[in-house]
């Protein structure tokens, strides 16, 4: 039996009821359909397949205890990648931590009248026409990578999870405006890790 | 406005945020230097860049192993 065909047949209200009656088919449906979405969203966070898989086995143990409180306001996929993404951010903070890197060597530096330090060399090749290649989605994948963690943190949520600003601070536990600022410094750092490559030397 | 307020003003401009009377001055700005010219291209290309570098084959979800998914069954409530 394909439960991938079954569940885009069954609509999320169908779904969500035969879960609360306690449906072993409507459970089996659910995590063969979206285990495997929700193991990548957590690879992305955690960048260990053996930790997503354990996030994700956090988070469906969420849903189920949780199963009642959801409300069909947003689709059952938007809900659980919710879940997902919070279980996956717990088990990161669990985690033992090295000590954050600074930022700010990544960040533009200024003179004193204002002015950019750096001449910025112009990306030879459009954006568009980099990022088809498999192997520009690898470098930039790297260079996330070696964002300071809470940089990356953030960074992850609103432009790749694309949570909205106060999404993301409720989960994160900081202010809206802190997400703002630390987006802001994650993309300028990004900016810079990129410029080597996008300048074609080691494209 | 100075390059390092401008480099400031950046994601506000580009979520739309930025009040008339800041949003004026940055336009001005941005029309007269180069150099932040060049910047704000490649700050929006990093964001472009980071939006996309997951969405592709690469980051397919892998197979879950079925040891997995029988434990996660059986944490369902009974």
């Amino acid at each position: 039996m394909d439960f991938r065909v079954v569940a885009t047949t069954l609509d999320d209200a169908t779904l969500v009821a035969r879960l609360r009656a306690g449906d072993d088919g409507a459970y089996e449906i659910l995590v063969r359909t979206y285990s495997s979405r929700l193991i990548a969203v957590a690879r992305r966070i955690l960048t260990s397949e053996e930790d997503a898989r354990d996030a994700v086995q956090d988070a469906f143990i969420s849903v189920f205890r949780s199963l009642d409180r959801f409300q069909g306001e947003s689709r059952l996929s938007t809900w659980l990648h919710r879940i997902a993404v919070n279980a996956a951010l717990m088990r990161l903070r669990s985690r033992r931590r090295r000590p954050e890197d600074p930022i700010e060597p990544l960040l533009p530096a200024f003179e004193s009248d204002g002015h950019h330090q750096e001449q910025f060399q112009s990306w030879d090749e459009s954006a568009e026409a980099l990022l088809v290649r498999g192997e520009t989605r690898a470098v930039v994948r790297r260079c996330i990578d070696r964002l300071p963690e809470s940089y990356r943190t953030v960074l992850l949520l609103r432009d790749i999870e694309q949570l909205e600003n106060e999404e993301a601070a409720a989960m994160l536990g900081v202010s809206v405006n802190a997400v703002k600022i630390r987006l802001h410094r994650a993309r300028q750092a990004l900016r810079t890790l990129l410029d080597p490559h996008f300048r074609g030397e080691l494209a | 406005m100075t390059c390092r307020e401008f480099a400031d003003f950046i994601i506000d401009y580009l979520e739309g945020d930025l009040a008339d009377d800041v949003r004026t001055p940055f336009e001005r700005h941005l029309s007269r230097c180069p150099n932040c010219h060049e910047y704000l291209a490649q700050y929006r290309a990093t964001v472009a860049a980071g939006k996309d570098a997951f969405g592709a084959d690469e980051d397919l979800p892998s197979d879950v192993p079925e040891e997995l998914i029988q434990a996660i069954l059986s944490s369902r409530p009974r």
